[in-house]
């Protein structure tokens, strides 16, 4: 998508980066070498947000786990904003805790500024975030991963991935090899014996930094780019694209004057991002994030400069929404403000992070321009923002699990999907880790579809539309928003991770433990059936109230307009006749008050949602063959496009095949009609492939 | 010559059987359309017009046409190619207009079938029904509307319904869906950017934004309502106007109904009834069609001579109730003893608010001692109805036809709406989507809306989105949405 005009300068990059001969094709020495080599089971290649859960997500499965990364000390470093969480971003945080992953933990310990998005809009939309402590994040998630059971780190340059060719598979329908991985080749000449390998190298791969007209490669600022895998990747045939992303400069609070600025204190007490956690860690430190704002004239010297960026003048086609300062201003030139928001980066650290003004300008222009901003007249920038550019994989060429379809045992997570924000990459990288984790025992694939959570809706998208911008989750993208909340993602994972064995015990127990509660006061709620008159002490003079003569359950009573769980407690003697209140009334948490509320708040609607459920689920069921080559030929009536589209995608099922933009009414029908019959032979055709 | 085989096998194994069909109906008439599509399209014109040149894309010609293998004159006929892909099917097209003779049209399609000849890869066969739109689907030259509107225009027997079909085919119907499914992606925007952007982004119009949906929805609300309400009227106007005849044999039904149908198209066909004692009669009165029951058998809506007579009354009276229209006629001179049965009837189409007149035929039979307006006052005052809906007429005369028919159109416009604007034909599955889905899921809206959930409200409008869709057969996905949503607001940090 973003292919460079400077493609020939990057090629002189790697000519120089590329020291040692790489090899794909598995010959008779390199067999050799391999088996003496020491074994791997399962390899995560980066320890940034993906590769942090993919090694801890793997390590839980039990199999045996190293993350390689050239520096231990970077490991969990948030490379862009200070903030975990948001909405739609929030809920894929809660499922990877739900899945036992550690990032929500982590997030506990280092945030200090919590704050439900959407807080008046419905728990359907609630988005939890926190703004985070950077240094106490890094330090958190590097004592987490340093001392994580069945998990090694590995100080090392991983610079080839050894890939044999699957002879029995042969090649696909536009001729590329299967493959399977074998091993890997790090930079300083050692070889591991490997089947299972996590790439997760964010912008590192193929990375190169813009800051004004200058470019030079780099993943981060001060971090050297990844070349030799960028190239394994080319070679095995799969599908490249550049991506840009980009952040904004970093100012000191010692030169911010906050007196008039729109101060945003943080919610108290915060809502613990973690189902492990009733309180989060630095509950007695909050912070107070501000809010600022551009001006014209910021505006006009960022217009007139405009062909000083690179990274602005490189654009072939941008992404649709405006990830930099710059964009916001060609797209929006008739708006006269843009709000920023000032979010301190840590406890002890002078930094703040001006989010909403990313930019590529030249230093000297920046330090300009952010003077400009009310309250920031005397400010310093302690450190320039710049764009990223960046190789990523068409996600299409991905299953479900995150392998590739190309070659057995290679797993990719992260934004070298072509996703964009810490949440994506960490819930991506705890599937592909578990996956790949189970596979090498040869257990059955945790595979989470968009009626289970938004990390199927992520991946989903991903594997059957492919990116044209970097990807963001956002609510509007489930069918299923008001069964899939932020608030229930530990119902809707966790005893499927435990199934599959990657939820600990001490997880699974506090869940099971607050499950029980949470289904006996349910059933005790609707089995309460009582008049108005009965309730009255309960109810709050609303005009919504129920009246004297009608009766409901305790249950549906809570469905009603601002009633809450908190309204029937105090009172829960007068409903019950012996006035004895069962056990299960006493000690509930915060959340289980939240989860009760929300349950029976939706009670209705999501009876209604079950409806598209099941028709999802129909066509989920209906399986299409598995590396079939769709033609014109015969009875189906496809045209060239949509079978283009088919091969290259190779829908799973009709549901599948339906989400693909592109794919017509009539050719579902066609579909269809080869479905049907077949559905036996498919199975089968699944089965041995297991096998 | 090896290259020319393979590329040859190759073509066959791929393209399509060129279909052809006759388009009109088999019977004498002054034309007989066939049409052909395929790719062998061109092949059949050289063949049948002894030919080694291509057909002319998109030029009328007239050419003498030959059976192929007898080289006998079939017929001296019009054609017109159109080249692919700029076609109804999106394939090459030939039409030949022949004369009208069943001998001629049927020697024509014994020629063209003999053309086929799988050994040579020319595969031709004779189309199925809906083949032609099918085609035209699957490449992509129609959407479901459309294709809609050309099934009903194949059933369209009549001017004004040709009118009605075509304004589908020409895509009004086409564009009036796809601004309402615009409307509602916008509007499902306008609410993702507040449930998604609303907080965390930089928008300011957060506050307004569903106020303003809900503002829009009533109007589209509205638009849509109105539009259903035309489409019944419409659908009264395509299926015809059902006129309920209600009179004694010897009151001269036929004769008013030969009379009032324009002579030539009278009676087209006759199609049995639900019951085997009332058949419809189609007929076309100044361009409109309606389908009369003729109740003949019946002697006298009063007489209960047996009980054979009795249930042929009680199904008249049903067919009545069904009308659209119903017409009593009655002899001038002939006033039943008992009434009662009748005005009882009368009563109960009243209370369904159907439109009933009378006609007092005979006037030239009338008893000259007696007014014309006597008369109109006596059975008025008799049956119970207004002055002004009675006629007298004489069909052997002539006498007050045309007040009558002119009565009658008036009628007609009323019933079916059709002075107003355009008539539309919707099929009843897009109808029941547009109830059932489109506008529930406003009402659902709405209901949010009350309750200022804005999530919920929007998930209504998703399923309005969905209704739409269907209907169009163009889904809304969530990247459409989105590209609204970041092209009217600035969002992205």
């Amino acid at each position: 998508m973003y292919r460079l005009a400077s493609r020939r300068k990057r090629d002189l990059f790697r000519g120089l980066q590329k020291q040692l001969s790489r090899t794909i094709i598995i010959n008779a020495d390199l067999k050799q070498k391999l088996s003496q080599s020491p074994e791997l089971p399962v390899v995560v290649i980066g320890g940034g947000h993906a590769g942090c859960e993919a090694a801890t997500g793997s390590a839980r499965s039990g199999t045996m786990t190293t993350l390689i990364t050239p520096h231990i000390d970077k490991i969990g470093t948030a490379s862009c904003n200070p903030s975990m969480g948001g909405v739609g971003k929030g809920t894929l945080l809660r499922e990877v805790d739900a899945l036992d992953g550690v990032a929500a933990r982590i997030t506990d310990k280092a945030g200090i500024h919590f704050k439900i998005l959407n807080a008046s809009k419905g728990p359907a939309v609630h988005g939890p975030r926190a703004q985070i402590d950077r240094s106490i994040y890094l330090k958190e998630m590097q004592n987490e991963i340093l001392n994580y059971p069945n998990l090694n780190v590995m100080e090392a340059k991983v610079d080839d991935i050894i890939i044999e060719p699957n002879e029995i598979q042969g090649k696909d329908s536009t001729g590329r090899k299967y493959g399977i991985v074998r091993g890997l080749l790090l930079s300083d000449g050692r070889i591991f014996n490997c089947s299972k390998i996590v790439v997760t190298t964010g912008t590192f791969l193929g990375g190169e930094i813009h800051i004004g007209l200058t470019a030079y490669p780099a993943g981060r600022i001060g971090e050297e780019a990844t070349f030799g895998l960028s190239d394994t990747f080319r070679d095995a045939g799969f599908r490249l694209g550049r991506l840009k992303t980009g952040t904004p400069c970093r100012l000191s609070s010692k030169t911010i004057d906050y007196t008039h600025l729109i101060p945003q204190p943080s919610d108290f007490p915060p809502q613990p991002m973690s189902y492990m956690n009733e309180k989060v860690e630095l509950q007695d430190h909050l912070l107070t994030c501000h809010q600022t704002h551009t001006t014209p004239e910021f505006h006009k010297i960022i217009a007139e400069n405009l062909d000083k960026s690179i990274h602005i003048r490189e654009t072939v086609k941008g992404p649709r929404y405006c990830p930099s300062i710059e964009s916001k201003i060609i797209k929006f030139p008739n708006k006269d403000l843009h709000t920023v928001w000032l979010e301190p980066e840590g406890l002890d650290t002078d930094l703040v992070y001006p989010n909403g003004i990313s930019c590529t300008m030249p230093a000297d222009i920046q330090e300009r321009i952010v003077r400009f901003m009310p309250g920031c007249e005397n400010v310093k920038m302690v450190q320039p923002g710049y764009g990223v550019e960046y190789d990523y994989v068409d996600p299409r060429e991905l299953r479900n699990t995150l392998e590739t379809k190309l070659v057995d045992g290679l797993y990719l997570a992260g934004q070298i999907n072509g996703t964009t924000g810490y949440e994506e990459a960490a819930s991506q990288g705890c599937l592909a880790g578990i996956n790949a984790g189970l596979s090498y025992l040869n257990k059955p694939a945790l595979e989470i579809s968009r009626a289970d959570g938004y990390i199927g809706v992520l991946v989903d998208d991903l594997i059957t539309k492919g990116v044209e911008e970097p990807y963001r989750m956002f609510t509007s993208r489930s069918e299923f928003r008001v069964s899939i909340r932020s608030d229930n993602a530990d119902t809707r994972l966790t005893e499927k991770g435990y199934a599959a064995g990657v939820v600990g015990e001490e997880r699974y127990k506090k869940y099971s433990q607050e499950m029980k509660q949470f289904n006996q006061i349910k059933q005790h709620l609707n089995e309460l059936v009582l008049s108005g008159a009965v309730w009255a002490p309960a109810l709050k003079g609303l005009p919504s109230d129920l009246s004297k003569d009608t009766s409901v359950s305790g249950w549906k009573l809570l469905s009603y307009r601002d009633m809450s769980i908190s309204d029937l407690i105090p009172h829960m003697n007068k409903f019950i006749r012996d006035g004895n209140v069962p056990q299960f009334y006493e000690n509930i948490t915060p959340r289980l008050r939240n989860k009760i509320d929300v349950e029976s708040d939706y009670a209705p609607w999501l009876s209604k949602e079950k409806y598209h459920l099941s028709a999802y689920n129909a066509d989920e069921n209906l399986l299409l063959p598995l590396n079939h080559t769709y033609t014109y030929e015969g009875n189906m009536k496809i045209s060239h496009e949509v079978c283009t589209l088919l091969n290259t995608i190779q829908p799973k099922t009709i549901g599948q095949a339906r989400r693909i933009q592109g794919v017509t009414p009539a050719a579902i029908f066609e579909l269809f009609k080869l479905a049907k019959g077949n559905q036996a032979a498919f199975s089968e055709q699944r089965n041995q492939q297991a096998a | 010559m090896v290259s020319r085989c393979f590329s040859k096998r190759y073509y066959s194994r791929v393209s399509n059987p060129t279909i052809y069909a006759l388009s009109t109906k088999f019977a004498k008439s002054a034309l007989g359309v066939v049409r052909i599509t395929g790719p062998q399209s061109s092949y059949i014109y050289q063949k049948l017009t002894k030919s080694t040149k291509e057909p002319k894309n998109r030029v009328t010609s007239v050419r003498k046409l030959y059976s192929p293998n007898s080289s006998i004159l079939l017929d001296e006929a019009l054609t017109i190619f159109f080249k692919s892909p700029k076609t109804y099917t999106g394939e090459d097209l030939l039409e030949l207009h022949l004369h009208g003779g069943t001998a001629i049209i049927k020697s024509v399609l014994k020629a063209i079938s003999e053309l086929h000849d799988p050994q040579k890869d020319i595969n031709i066969r004779y189309a199925e029904n809906g083949e032609f739109s099918k085609r035209a689907f699957i490449n992509g030259r129609f959407d479901l509307t459309e294709l809609e509107g050309i099934r009903e225009m194949i059933d369209a027997e009549t001017e004004l319904q040709r009118v009605a079909s075509l304004s589908s085919l020409t895509g009004k119907n086409k564009q009036v869906f796809l601004n309402w499914r615009q409307e509602i992606v916008n509007n499902i925007a306008l609410l993702t950017t507040l449930i998604d952007f609303g907080e965390d982004h930089d928008v300011e119009e957060v506050e307004q934004l569903f106020t303003t949906v809900s503002e829009n929805i009533t109007n589209l609300q509205n638009e849509m309502e109105s539009y259903l309400n035309k489409i019944k009227s419409s659908e009264i106007l395509l299926k015809g106007i059902r006129l309920g005849l209600i009179g004694p044999p010897n009151a001269g039904k036929s004769s008013l109904l030969n009379i009032l149908a324009n002579k030539d198209a009278a009676i087209v066909s006759e199609i049995a009834g639900t019951t085997r004692d009332i058949i419809d009669i189609p007929l076309d009165i100044s361009g409109y069609k309606v389908v009369v029951g003729d109740t003949a058998g019946i002697r006298s809506i009063t007489s209960t001579s047996d009980i054979i007579e009795k249930e042929g009354i009680r199904r008249a009276k049903d067919y009545s109730l069904s009308s659209d229209i119903v017409v009593i006629v009655r002899p001038i001179n002939q006033l039943e003893q008992d009434e009662s049965d009748l005005v009882s009837h009368i009563k109960h189409l009243k209370e369904l608010n159907k439109t009933i007149m009378v006609v007092l035929n005979k006037d030239d039979l009338r008893d000259t001692n007696l007014t014309r307006e006597d008369l109109i006052k006596s059975h008025s005052e008799a049956l119970e109805i207004p002055i002004e809906n009675i006629h007298i007429v004489s069909c052997s005369t002539s006498f007050g036809i045309q007040n009558l028919n002119d009565e009658l159109v008036r009628r007609f416009k009323i019933v079916t709406d059709s002075d107003v604007a355009d008539p539309i034909i919707i099929s009843s599955r897009a109808q029941d989507i547009l109830r059932n889905d489109v506008l529930y899921g406003f009402q659902q809206f709405h209901h949010w809306k009350d309750q200022e959930d804005v999530v919920l409200a929007s998930e209504s409008l998703n399923q309005s989105a969905i209704g739409i869709g269907k209907i169009t057969g163009d889904t809304v996905g969530i990247e459409e949405i989105l590209g609204v949503v970041f092209s009217s607001f600035c969002i992205g940090k």
